[in-house]
């Protein structure tokens, strides 16, 4: 089942980050322009991530077979080589932002830019901040990788919306070109570790009620009873 | 039984969740439910049954996402008529003592319109027609456009359903917990938008349970003079046990929707989670339910991209300044299509506290129906205000109209038969509140009595056209005090006169009274206020004019309309009038040699300080010329700031900095040149590759190119290689630079490069963006490639002195 993660706010701005997106290089510029942006920046962000949890297929050193697809890539079948299921997600900062953003440019191009680098840092943090969620639920995550990285054909793009419902779910669309909008967006997938996992995807897909071994300590009734 | 009968007098009951019951049913993940049409028809046909036995007096067919985006013509041809035909099926196998109706279900495309997304306005109508007309074949009961989460999107399937056919329409939009649309649009905003293009009934449903989306509802119900409509989802999803459950029951579901019929909803159903057990609980609480009466608001609403604005109520300021008329600097950008310009004459008196933006772009020569529409849509892209439409083209305001996003106020028609046969058939198709002249065949009346008579002529005749009073404007015409000494209270009486009689708001272009007059300003505030005092609901007027802004502060101060005078202390604070300079230092300035100056210049544009660079050239325009302002200034500032940006010791915003303060000079140099001379270099042009939707890098590049004075002809993103070539050739321009971000993009490059190598020869292509390299701008046949901003400026120096 497709989830919704709306956390109300986002976790605080790294202005190192933002300026090393910004271009920075270690000329340790003046941040007052950044930080005039900021407050209002800020307001129109509003942070959702959609995802869902999939049992894996085969995993061959070639080839994932997540379920709904089978992607080719040697990256992504070494990042989930030990995982039983993957998280596969999309989050974005919304088109408020955007729409920001396109509005200063007029104004300025240098705020544009500052913006941009802004909003690449929060989407980031956005993300980092849903791994945190999973984290503190007690799963055990690989690291995130995207359509495009390494080996990982953007062509998975058109899955991942397919499966995640994004434009629905969170206003996130998917071009022709593979481009997002909202442009501050990502999607991604991580390997799960644990069997957990079974709390987070839906029946549909068999879950532990379907075994016989009914006095178990971590079957999900005998848990719930507690 | 007729649909618009039957709901006369009761609620009608639609159904629920379609995707939760076919899951249930073994449809997987990430499958379309349209295919079932196709694969499993019992399924199908038994869900809607399932709906009518529960009460249901309509089901939606199974084509949310039955479109183009989706599937070929030819499936689609085989699943849309299918569709309803298994609707049918179903209603004609129900128990027949309620009526059964089908409605067409028309769900999002799942691509975002321009300017955010690539998807063209057009195409998007197009593509919602061959659903409908497809639909329509099997003849449904109504049209059901739902789960809209763009306001654009939304009249986009609004105008298709109108323009095939005249069943009821009803539109549904999906909220966010912030009573938003994705896109920003409320529901004030929507009601007024929809109301003005005819839908029948409009609503909300997804997103969020019944409790949550309350407040959306009593907003709709607040504004809407139509019957409003509910589809909740049964609350939110969470997984327990392994299995999807839903946290609102279907008694509480039902108490709920039920409670919100009490209070005025007049259409009932369930959305995400809810099943045939949910629609029998709320057919149980209906049970002698009868709907409230449809009250008619009759407010004179506008809206933009987020919010309406209300006239009758707090006096509506519309700004006035995105017009040629007098204004050298504004034709100038007009001629040069220079957008940028246009847009920050509409951001910034956004910023000074106009609630609408008047746009005006009508010049001779000038393809006037072409750069309205785009002005419109260019806009909208930057300000959330409701824009008012000044033309006196028909052509140019039909097609603004239809692509405007939002109630647009239409100025203006006159009681000239002539205008009124030309513009009330637009305002009845797109909606609109319009501003309505009092001149006919005759001019303008003289007397107040006169005006009138006119009024009350245009108000008889809009009613022909089934357009009502509320979305009427009566401007009685302020003529100019100089020459008439009657003219401002001739105009008053009229204005009083008109809003006694017809009920009608009323607005006047403010500044007309004072043509000719010094000090124009305290002629054009003090008319103002007695206008304000006449009861003027809008005034088309200049919100960076002090006076007019105090008078408008202190006007709402006297009249109530200012809780403990807050705004007007804020104003005021904000705006005191500076005083003047002490004469010492002004004259101590004006000692200051021109190197001094020069070289304070040069300072403030390598810190890039824009106002002072601005100003300090002012300065140095009375006694230097242009050109050697721009040679032994301007330029030597930029390349010192470029030559450390490309010897990496300034971070690269800096340099964007340093642009803009070199561009606020320029600006300045620009309006004191008597006429544009020829320009020193050769033109470029510029544009982000057909297909791909980012700017960031392209309008960087732009900056630089223009503060180091190449002209730039910028055609924006997803621009298609024949758009780039006609540039090119057009103004024979020898460069071209092509952005592009992503592998996906770059075919689109290399379709342009192609084109314009073969058709224009002369011109040399320069590459740049996140996925290029040298290597991958030789594959594709770039004749340069660009890795920074700095990089193509370099390119195009080289080039313009191989030229030279």
């Amino acid at each position: 089942m497709i989830q919704v993660f709306a956390p109300t706010r986002l976790p605080p701005v790294d202005m190192r980050e933002v300026l090393r997106y910004a271009g920075d290089r270690g000329q340790e510029p003046s941040t007052d322009r950044i930080k005039a942006l900021m407050p209002e920046a800020l307001e129109h962000i509003r942070g959702q991530v959609c995802f869902d949890i999939f049992p894996l297929g085969e995993v061959t050193p070639e080839a994932v077979d997540l379920g709904f697809t089978v992607v080719s890539s040697r990256s992504l079948s070494s990042l989930l080589a030990d995982s039983a299921f993957a998280v596969v997600f999309g989050a974005t900062l919304g088109l408020a932002y955007d729409r920001f953003t396109a509005r200063t440019s007029r104004l300025s191009p240098a705020d544009a830019w500052f913006l941009h680098a802004l909003g690449t840092e929060r989407i980031e943090a956005l993300c980092d901040q849903f791994e945190e969620e999973l984290r503190r639920q007690g799963h055990v995550l690989t690291r995130r990788f995207s359509p495009g990285y390494g080996d990982v054909p953007l062509a998975l793009q058109k899955d991942l919306f397919r499966v995640l419902d994004c434009s629905r779910k969170i206003g996130l669309t998917l071009n022709a070109s593979l481009l997002m909008s909202p442009s501050k967006s990502v999607t991604a997938l991580m390997g799960v570790l644990d069997q957990g996992a079974l709390d987070l995807h839906g029946a549909e897909r068999g879950g532990c009620q379907s075994c016989s071994k009914t006095d178990c300590a971590f079957r999900e009734e005998n848990r719930n009873n507690r | 039984m007729l649909l618009s009968l039957f709901m006369q007098n009761h609620i009608l009951l639609l159904d629920g969740g379609t995707g939760t019951l076919l899951q249930a049913a073994g449809l997987k993940s990430g499958e379309s439910p349209e295919t079932w049409v196709i694969s499993h028809p019992d399924q199908i046909r038994r869900m809607h049954l399932s709906y009518y036995q529960a009460g249901s007096h309509v089901v939606c067919t199974d084509t949310f996402g039955a479109n183009l985006l989706h599937f070929e013509e030819s499936e689609l041809r085989k699943i849309i008529p299918g569709a309803v035909r298994l609707a049918r099926e179903a209603a004609a196998c129900a128990d027949p003592s309620l009526p059964r109706f089908v409605a067409l279900d028309i769900g999002p495309t799942g691509q975002l319109l321009k300017p955010y997304g690539d998807l063209d306005f057009e195409k998007a109508v197009e593509i919602f027609k061959t659903s409908i007309r497809l639909g329509l074949e099997e003849g449904p009961d109504l049209i059901f456009i739902e789960t809209m989460n763009d306001s654009y999107e939304t009249k986009a399937a609004l105008l298709a359903a109108r323009e095939c056919t005249d069943l009821p329409v009803f539109v549904s939009n999906a909220y966010g917990s912030d009573a938003k649309l994705m896109t920003g649009a409320d529901p004030e905003a929507m009601t007024v938008m929809l109301e003005g293009m005819g839908a029948a009934a409009i609503g909300t449903n997804c997103s969020l349970g019944p409790d949550a989306l309350r407040p959306v509802v009593s907003r709709y119900l607040e504004a809407s003079s139509l019957p409003v409509l509910l589809k909740p989802n049964a609350g939110l999803p969470r997984v327990e046990n392994g299995k999807t459950v839903y946290d609102v029951s279907p008694e509480a579901f039902a108490a709920s929707v039920a409670d919100m019929v009490r209070q005025g909803v007049r259409i009932v159903g369930g959305c995400c989670g809810t099943t045939p057990a949910y629609i029998s609980a709320l057919s149980g609480c209906l049970q002698g339910l009868e709907p409230v009466p449809l009250a008619e608001k009759n407010r004179t609403v506008v809206s933009g991209t987020s919010h309406a604005v209300y006239f009758g109520g707090k006096p509506v300021l519309i700004g006035e300044r995105i017009n040629p008329t007098g204004k050298k600097r504004f034709k100038q950008a007009l001629q040069e299509h220079d957008m940028d310009y246009i847009l920050r004459e509409g951001i910034s008196q956004q910023d000074a506290g106009a609630d609408m933006l008047d746009v005006n772009v009508g010049l001779p020569g000038l393809d006037e129906a072409a750069v309205l529409e785009e002005t419109v849509c260019e806009l909208q892209a930057v300000s959330d205000l409701p824009l008012q439409l000044d033309t006196s083209d028909p052509e140019a305001m039909g097609r603004a109209l239809r692509r405007y996003n939002g109630k647009a106020l239409i100025n203006s028609v006159s009681g000239k038969k002539e205008s009124m046969e030309a513009v009330f058939p637009l305002q009845k198709k797109y909606g609109g509140v319009i501003i309505c002249l009092t001149l006919d065949e005759n001019g303008i009346p003289a007397t107040a009595q006169g005006r009138l008579a006119v009024a009350k002529k245009i108000l008889q005749e809009a009613a022909r056209y089934g357009i009502s009073p509320k979305d009427l404007i009566f401007d009685p015409l302020a003529m100019t005090v100089s020459s008439s000494p009657d003219a401002a209270s001739v105009t008053l009486e009229a204005m009083r006169l008109i809003r006694e009689e017809t009920g009608c708001c009323t607005s006047l272009g403010v500044s007309n009274i004072s043509f000719g007059l010094p000090q124009r300003d305290g002629i054009n505030s003090t008319f103002f206020t007695l206008a304000l005092q006449n009861g003027l609901s809008g005034a088309i007027m200049n919100p960076h004019s002090f006076d007019m802004m105090r008078t408008y502060h202190a006007f709402l101060a006297l009249s109530g309309m200012d809780d403990h005078c807050m705004q007007y202390i804020a104003y005021t604070a904000d705006h005191a009038p500076q005083a003047a300079a002490p004469l010492q230092a002004q004259a101590a300035d004006r000692e200051k040699n021109i190197a001094e100056q020069g070289s304070e210049l040069q300072k403030a544009i390598e810190k890039g300080l824009r106002e002072q660079a601005g100003r300090l050239a002012h300065d140095m325009l009375a006694s230097c010329e242009p050109l050697s302002l721009i040679s032994e200034h301007i330029v030597p500032a930029l390349n010192a700031v470029g030559i450390r940006f490309e010897q990496k010791t300034l971070f690269l915003p800096q340099l964007l900095m340093s642009a803009e303060a070199a561009g606020a000079a320029f600006e300045v140099i620009r309006g004191a040149m008597q006429s544009t001379t020829g320009p020193v270099h050769g033109p470029f042009v510029l544009a982000t590759v057909q297909g791909d939707i980012h700017d960031i890098g392209k309008n960087i590049v732009r900056l630089l190119l223009e503060s180091y004075g190449f002209p730039v002809i910028d055609l924006g993103k997803d621009v298609p290689p024949e758009n780039v070539l006609q540039a090119v050739l057009e103004n024979h321009a020898g460069m071209c630079g092509l952005s592009a971000l992503m592998t996906t993009t770059v075919p689109a490059m290399e379709d342009t490069i192609r084109l314009v190598h073969e058709k224009a020869p002369f011109c040399r292509v320069i590459v740049g963006g996140a996925v290029l390299t040298q290597s991958y701008a030789d594959t594709i046949g770039a004749d340069y490639y660009a890795a920074d901003a700095m990089a193509c400026v370099r390119i195009a120096q080289q080039l313009d002195a191989e030229k030279a």
